[in-house]
């Protein structure tokens, strides 16, 4: 992948002219159109030329609020282990910004015994023979007051690619502040080696306020490389709660956007649905199905 | 928190308090209203390192060997030891390039204390020796005998005799000096005389008490400057004024790089608040025609359950903070907010700040986002990793503390990066063995990483408390 980037830049440019887009984002076009993998690069050159939020997450990406953190997608993209210790998969399907040909399918198992949270997942993005598969996995611990994990994902691009690896570390930790109020942060890319990652993602720091049945939250995330004098992204979000059902609002800067998301459970299974607008790169539907097989309800 | 403690080389009370943690590394920044900055003399955009002014107990001793490098470079090697005893205690850094390399060895006796070796004393309010605070200080950190951080104004020999009355006698080498100077002080009111070998004579005349300060110094040419400190208690509120004046050419022999502004008043308060406690300081200075500065700054803290800590600041500044010129925006408004807690076997340390150029602190020239996590494992193992995304405009000087096994490192970044610190603490062979590696990337790519090894042993008399007993036992935090 980065052998591409040292092609010449007349072309590149020329690429962006044409289309009328952003350089950077006229680029991951540009590796399109020469029919090679241009996946990552899709995703990297629009969170370079709108914002780290485009998407808070990738490989592992599930549709659920930020906070409080549930499941084991969560815990394998962001490092966040819940509280509750329980044995469950998730299968997630993401659309990237309503493109068919962009999207990123996933499972993820994860485990907990007493305060030790574990989860593991495989997940592909794009066609077979263009897109990359990742490996992730994730530890930690967690009880009633805090938790923490280390997070990492392996990528490998396609074959037709030259098999381009690549592979991040990162952490979240999150603790309680105040009855009820809990503050969280991760760094999901702490350490990258090898390929860059599809999408830079920053430090996040939040803070959650939850009652019974809604919950609030907070976010600052700060990233380098953001064009322009950004340095940072902020977002916010609602959920409500009523049995089974939960529907959670979310909104986000630079762009300014918003999300809208709903779950239902029924016995151990949980399915949910949650649509991300963008004003311009358009709308990132994810759904998942995930099933608990033990584990504290 | 008094007001006075607002400021980069802060003093006791609260932000010394956790600029102290900060090296022993339980957060991932002091409480600051503003990234720390080294002293005046330390070149701009340079690492500084400070050394921190604790001692032993009585009867013990500490090894320390350490090696440091980055990727691709050449390995440094230090050694240190430190010893206590009932008379006689001392420290001795060595290392090629190492800015701590050095040391200090104190004798005490019935007719008094002798230091030989690196010295930083300080007379009075510090117009003379040591160094006067800035203006939004109370003391500097370096300086004086109570200081945090173990200062290096100079090296040669200090004899102290006497306690209410008595006499000071200071021989050494001071900014390139060769000086001899002699203290005599009776009742609380001391004067002092400075002498350099080609001449140079300055003396100062102060008093002191539990709530009132001052000094006047001057020298042979009729230049002087005269500072006064006056603390009241005004209810449950400490209210501190500093009033500083004189001439703009006086230079301290001693110290001529912090002899600081030549007038400047301070007005400042601390005390409880109904969400915990509260501190604001007002300071105006000027150096000369032209280059002066004010500042205006709040900052509060909550203290909640379980030690959870809430802090914040706001801050407004206008002018020069240095006599030196600086790229650094005239105008700055800022804020800060930090949030930390302990909850065995994690601890969690979050802190952002922001300054701007522009009213709301709009026009970003500077702003960090730091995390600290660390976590204690069984047998003593201890683990951390702290994560800081900066960004500065240009000019600007923005440096991130790092908490070392020795030390106090101020690093200088500038532009926009990610620094990533991660550490470990494993009780081996009687002592520990820390390591760290850094790891930087700017917005052009990745910097060399850094890497840093460390074994500390302590021992003792057998009776002592030794630090070797408390690894096994209660292992301090990263």
């Amino acid at each position: 992948m980065i052998s591409a980037l040292r092609r010449p830049r007349v072309r590149r440019r020329h690429a962006a002219t044409v289309l009328g887009l952003p350089p950077t984002v006229g680029l991951g076009v540009w590796r399109l159109a020469l029919g090679v993998s241009a996946l990552p690069w899709i995703g990297a050159t629009v969170a370079l030329a709108f914002g780290p939020g485009v998407a808070a997450a990738q490989d592992f990406s599930n549709p659920a609020p930020p906070w409080p953190p549930s499941g084991p997608g969560i815990l394998a993209e962001g490092g966040l282990p819940g509280r509750k210790e329980a044995i469950a998969f998730e299968f997630c399907n993401t659309r990237w910004f309503g493109l068919p040909d962009l999207t990123t399918r996933a499972l993820v198992l994860g485990a907990g015994w007493r305060a030790f949270r574990v989860a593991g997942g495989l997940s592909e993005t794009g066609d077979p023979e263009i897109g990359w598969k990742g490996l992730g996995a994730a530890a930690g611990i967690a009880d009633r007051f805090a938790g923490a994990a280390v997070r990492g994902v392996f990528r490998r691009d396609a074959r037709a690619f030259g098999r381009s690896d690549g592979y991040e570390v990162g952490l979240g930790a999150w603790m309680e502040a105040a009855e009820a109020l809990e503050v969280w942060t991760s760094a999901p890319q702490l350490w990258t080696q090898g390929a860059s990652p599809p999408l830079r993602r920053g430090l996040e720091l939040g803070v959650g306020l939850r009652s019974a049945q809604v919950k609030g939250w907070a976010s600052h995330t700060s990233l380098v490389g953001l064009p322009g004098a950004g340095h940072s992204e902020h977002a916010g979000g609602l959920s409500f709660d009523s049995g089974p059902l939960a529907v959670w609002l979310t909104a986000r800067d630079h762009p300014l956007r918003g999300g809208i998301g709903v779950s239902a459970e029924a016995r151990r299974a949980r399915v949910a649905a949650e649509i991300d607008g963008h004003p311009v790169l358009g709308e990132t539907v994810r759904l998942s199905f995930g099933v608990r097989l033990g584990g504290a309800p | 928190m008094r007001p006075w403690a607002i400021g980069r080389h802060g003093q006791p009370d609260v932000f010394i308090a956790l600029l102290w943690v900060a090296w022993l590394g339980l957060v991932a920044s002091p409480v600051s209203p503003e990234p720390l900055e080294p002293p005046p003399e330390s070149p701009e955009g340079a690492d500084y390192a400070a050394e921190p002014a604790d001692s032993l107990d009585g009867g013990l001793f500490e090894l320390g060997l350490g090696a440091s490098g980055r990727a691709g470079g050449e390995i440094q090697r230090r050694r240190r030891v430190r010893f206590a005893d009932d008379e006689l205690r001392g420290t001795v850094r060595e290392g090629r390039g190492d800015p701590l390399a050095g040391g200090s060895v104190e004798g005490r006796s019935g007719s008094g204390d002798l230091t030989l070796g690196r010295l930083a004393p300080r007379w009075g309010r510090g117009l003379l020796v040591g160094s006067p605070a800035d203006p939004w200080q109370r003391t500097p950190t370096d300086r004086g005998p109570r200081a945090t951080f173990r200062g290096r104004a100079g090296e040669g020999a200090l004899y102290r005799h006497g306690d209410r009355e008595g006499v000071e006698l200071l021989a050494g080498r001071f900014a390139r000096r060769d000086l001899a100077g002699l203290k005599l002080w009776r009742s609380g009111l001391a004067l002092g005389l400075l002498a350099g070998t080609t001449g140079e004579v300055q003396g100062s005349l102060s008093r002191a008490d539990s709530a009132d300060a001052s000094e006047w110094a001057w020298d042979l040419s009729g230049r002087w400057r005269v500072e006064g400190l006056a603390e009241r208690n005004v209810g449950q509120w400490v209210i501190s004024v500093r009033a500083r004046g004189g001439h703009q050419g006086f230079r301290s022999l001693a110290e001529p790089l912090r002899s600081g502004p030549a007038r400047a008043l301070a007005v400042g308060g601390s005390g409880p608040a109904p969400w915990g406690r509260a501190g604001a300081v007002a300071a105006l200075w000027r150096f000369r025609s032209g280059r002066a500065g004010a500042r205006l700054a709040l900052e509060g803290q909550f203290v909640g359950r379980d030690r959870a800590v809430v802090a914040w600041g706001v801050e407004e500044q206008h002018g020069l903070r240095r006599e030196v010129p600086s790229w650094s925006a005239p105008f700055r408004q800022g804020a800060w907010g930090e949030w930390r807690r302990a909850a065995r076997p994690l601890r969690l340390s979050l802190r952002h700040e922001m300054w701007g150029e522009r009213a709301w602190a709009r026009g970003v020239t500077r702003a960090v986002t730091t995390v600290r996590l660390e976590a204690s494992a069984p047998a003593g193992i201890g683990l951390a990793a702290t994560h800081s995304v900066f960004h500065s405009k240009r000019g600007e000087s923005l440096y991130l503390p790092e908490g070392e096994i020795d030390r106090l490192v101020l690093r200088a970044v500038s532009g926009e990066g990610e620094r990533s610190r991660f550490e470990a603490r494993v009780p081996i062979a009687g002592g520990r063995i820390s390591a760290a590696l850094e790891l930087a990337t700017a917005a052009a790519g990745r910097k060399p990483s850094r890497w840093s090894v460390d074994f500390t042993r302590r021992g003792g008399k057998r009776g002592s408390r030794s630090a070797t007993s408390r690894n096994d036992s209660d292992p301090p935090p990263l």
